[in-house]
């Protein structure tokens, strides 16, 4: 018998190790839901995590402006494939190939190529993302469009504005009308004076005073953010949502998505970084012969994930109130995977390269939310960190992790330790050899 | 001279709320030096988590309070006049009125008797100019006094104090507001808005009706209206605020001393309202928004003060039980309030009419030894004569208010004035 109780040691062992507050946890298996909920919302309060609190969901809410965008798609009102500039003449970008060539399909995938971590604060009028978006013109072209997989906030921002655009609706209230009322999601939110109405946690980072872990400000991301990342919910709701997604855009009769749209944001659209697919909004990864379809968020003080598994019908959401909590719910979800499913979520084998070959691309690579410094060591790079929170605009130090090499070249690595424990890196080359990027996390780090 | 300790009246208090049907209430004490918050109820019914000493609620127009006193430092120091033409401070402040512009000060303003309608809501936004755009929305306050010879409670004035402070300062008010006030004082609660209040314990409102109690939505604070009447404190707030004001005797005496007759039961000063218990004078103010309900009394005679925060809607009645029970059982005080006097059928007919103000009009007949005011789609009340020549209202929503009606220039009866209503007789 597989239930959500097999989990449970394995929760509280990693909320200790990463020292989590709270945590909430949904399965969808077999048909049935289950839901457990950890620790604590805010730990000034003290108020206790329930099932149905309200977490920041981060990038997660990135499926949800591409499901959006698809019921736009399935009523004729947006093309997927058509230059966005058709939609938004006045799109200010620097590359002009870029600017006449770019699609939602580019955007929702994350292959558009101009930089993406841009969040700030437009104010909290109705005019955030316009005012956003007609910032864009000083956002760096970093590749063509269709060339390299980068992942791209900003892309989403640019999506939320041309659906204003088309429907004469600002983008929450669309999101509300079109998603959320449809789904019966009725606490799913993008404001704070609607999360305070009901149990909502506080995000959380390492107190760099002490031991323990302060409650992180400020709680809301900038409005102009909402489509890549503005989304507060509940397991039960990204749950129903899920059922949505792997019902074909349909659950309990209610159809939110034709078939075909639910099954092209799932569909394989390019290889992204090392052992990852993309589709349209959804990550995609394959293990052991099977696809799961899923997403990550981070904001400031949360982290939380939410994995479908289409041909088998299962869907896990795991949200917490920490920013190390990452490494937590990659490790409670691959027990799920294994325990629930029998599916083995191990990283890929490392690869014995001598340490001289490495020495080479020893060096700082920067990208706007992290210095990583890699030193060559013992067959793989011993690396630091420096953190750069976009939203509170404080710098931490990191924890230090190492890079192992998975490939024989020495251009593809995996993370061991640290929060980013199992992810991978690469070296994007130039036609000489050189190191043109470092890529981690989906972002483009510079060397020197 | 204390009675009864607080934790005594526990379920005497208790009985009050479930008698209003309060959800929750966050009440404060400060007395001999020792301040106590005693918290009741839930702070949202819907959630069912308790409401906490450090709760916060919305407390309306105890802003008003917090404001004018930011506002004190730049008045001490002749950065700005309490007696010189607004417009000197601020040219851009402007009423429909040419001649009251020039002439309307910041006293005027903080005694609500700048003699203008100052209650116009029109949405400007979220922008860091809010207070800006609502400043301006005075322009189309129409005249109803001379500056000084009237008292007419307006918002606007509280918006104009809040926009000097942001120009005194260089910073939005919510930032010269924690420079000038919150932060010197340790209020570390005190908040202008969600995105801040929901890191904290915080209250929901609530309307009371039929099937129980709902739960306001959203839990909104315009922005613009932050100076006149959108923080949200907790009740140690307030106690360590109302500490600080009682700390600083001489400018407390300034700010409260009574200097306009609001109604028979109040006077006026630099914002604070101003009462009696028996010869004691207190100074205070309430609090009235969609959904909370508080009130804020000091009594700097005894060091002491009394905040009560609660979070329905329309709760004065509760509010001001609570209040009167803890002044009388931990400090042996009982409210001065007007007695009623007998007034002939005579006497009272002659402020018979019918008085209007915009859309709304109050049908005043003279009824034995009262005054009945009914309204085409209100509920009727009473207006009971009381000593010093103005009335306390019995029934609707003016139940246990205090107003007046006041002669024009020939003397006979015109204008009947609450707060919210300046209505004249045809």
């Amino acid at each position: 018998m597989t239930d959500l109780t097999m989990l449970d040691g394995t929760i509280r062992e990693e909320m200790a190790r990463w020292s989590v507050p709270g945590l909430t946890i949904g399965v969808l298996h077999a048909g049935a839901t289950e839901i457990a909920a950890y620790g604590v919302a805010n730990i000034d309060t003290g108020f206790a995590a329930r099932p149905e609190t309200l977490f920041q969901i981060g990038s997660i809410s990135k499926i949800f402006t591409t499901t959006l965008a698809m019921t736009l798609v399935d009523d004729g009102v947006l093309d997927l494939d058509r230059p966005v500039i058709d939609y938004l003449p006045e799109l200010p970008l620097v590359d002009e190939t870029a600017r006449r060539t770019i699609t939602l399909r580019h955007l929702f995938s994350h292959m558009s190529g101009f930089y993406g971590d841009r969040f700030d604060d437009r104010g909290r009028g109705d005019d955030a993302i316009a005012l956003a978006v007609a910032a864009f013109g000083d956002l760096p072209q970093q590749t063509a469009p269709g060339e390299l997989w980068t992942y791209c906030n900003a892309g989403f921002d640019l999506a939320g504005r041309i659906m204003e655009l088309k429907t004469g609706t600002g983008f929450e209230a669309l999101m509300r009308e079109r998603v959320f009322e449809r789904l019966g999601l009725d606490r799913a939110t993008y404001f704070a004076e609607e999360a305070l109405l009901t149990h909502v946690a506080v995000g959380h980072v390492k107190d760099d005073e002490g031991d323990g872990n302060r409650v992180a400000r400020p709680w809301p991301i900038p409005r102009r953010s909402n489509p890549a990342g503005g989304i507060s919910a509940n397991v039960g709701e990204l749950l129903r949502f899920s059922a949505m997604h792997m019902g074909d855009g349909e659950v309990d009769d209610v159809r939110v998505l034709s078939a075909q749209s639910a099954q092209t944001m799932r569909s394989k659209q390019v290889d992204a970084d090392p052992f990852r697919e993309w589709g349209v909004g959804w990550s995609r990864r394959v293990l052991d012969g099977v696809t799961l379809v899923e997403h990550n968020g981070a904001t400031n003080g949360f982290t939380a994930r939410l994995t479908t598994v289409p041909e088998r019908g299962f869907a896990i959401a795991i949200l917490t109130n920490h920013a190390s909590g990452g490494a937590a719910h990659t490790a409670i979800s691959k027990v799920a995977l294994e325990r629930y499913l029998g599916i083995p979520d191990e990283p890929a084998p490392v690869v014995a390269v001598e340490t001289d070959r490495l020495v080479a691309r020893n060096g700082t690579y920067r990208q706007k939310l992290a210095d990583l410094t890699l030193t060559a060591n013992e067959g793989g790079y011993d690396v630091s960190v420096v953190n750069h929170n976009p939203f509170s605009h404080e710098t931490s130090d990191g924890m230090p992790f190492r890079l192992a090499p998975v490939n024989a070249d020495a251009t593809i690595f995996v993370a061991q330790g640290g929060p980013s424990d199992g992810a991978y890196a690469d070296f994007i080359l130039n036609g000489d050899g050189g190191v043109r990027f470092l890529r981690m996390g989906g972002r483009l780090a510079f060397p020197g | 001279m204390r009675r009864r300790t607080l934790a005594e009246l526990y379920s005497d208090v208790e009985r009050i709320l479930h008698d209003h049907r309060v959800p929750g209430l966050s009440l404060g004490v400060l007395s001999d030096g020792e301040r106590v918050v005693l918290p009741f109820g839930v702070a949202n019914a819907e959630t069912g988590l308790p409401v906490t000493a450090e709760t916060l609620f919305q407390i309306g127009s105890i802003s008003k309070i917090l404001t004018a006193t930011a506002a004190m430092p730049m008045i001490e120091q002749e950065a700005v006049h309490l007696d010189r033409p607004i417009r000197e401070a601020l040219p851009a402040f402007r009423v429909a009125d040419a001649d009251a512009t020039e002439r309307i000060t910041l006293r005027h303003l903080l005694t609500h008797t700048g003699g203008f309608d100052g209650n116009i809501y029109i949405d400007v936004g979220p922008g860091d100019d809010a207070l800006e755009r609502d400043v301006a929305l005075l322009a189309d306050s129409a005249q109803r006094a001379e500056p000084g010879t009237l008292w007419h409670y307006a918002n606007g004035g509280f918006s104009v104090a809040g926009r000097l402070l942001e120009l005194h300062h260089g910073l939005v008010f919510e930032e010269a507001m924690r420079r000038a006030l919150l932060a010197p004082l340790g209020m570390a609660c005190t908040c202008f808005d969600a995105q801040e209040a929901i890191l904290h314990p915080v209250a929901a409102g609530h309307l009371v009706c039929d099937q129980g109690w709902k739960v306001t939505r959203p839990w909104a604070m315009p922005r613009q209206a932050g100076p006149a009447g959108g923080i949200a404190a907790t009740a140690g707030d307030l106690l360590t605020f109302a500490a600080a004001q009682m700390q600083h005797e001489e400018r407390l005496r300034a700010m409260a001393e009574p200097l306009v007759r609001a109604d028979p039961n109040r006077m006026w000063g630099l914002g604070w309202s101003v009462r009696h218990m028996g010869s004691i004078p207190t100074c205070g103010h309430n609090g009235l928004t969609y959904g909370f309900t508080s009130q804020l009394t000091l009594i700097p005679e005894l060091n002491a003060a009394v905040a009560v925060l609660v979070n329905r809607d329309e709760g004065v009645g509760a509010v001001h039980d609570i209040e009167s029970l803890v002044l009388r059982e931990v400090f042996g005080l009982e409210w001065w309030e007007p007695a009623e006097i007998a007034l002939r059928n005579g006497d009272l007919s002659r402020f018979a009419g019918t008085y209007r103000e915009g859309d709304a009009v109050y049908q005043v007949i003279a009824s034995n030894d009262r005054l009945r005011v009914e309204r085409p789609q209100a509920p009727s009340f009473d207006l009971v004569p009381v000593e010093g020549g103005g009335f306390r209202a019995a029934g609707s929503e003016f139940d246990r208010k205090y107003g007046d009606i006041l002669p024009g220039p020939d003397g006979q009866p015109r204008l009947l004035r609450f707060i919210g209503v300046l209505a004249e007789r045809e």
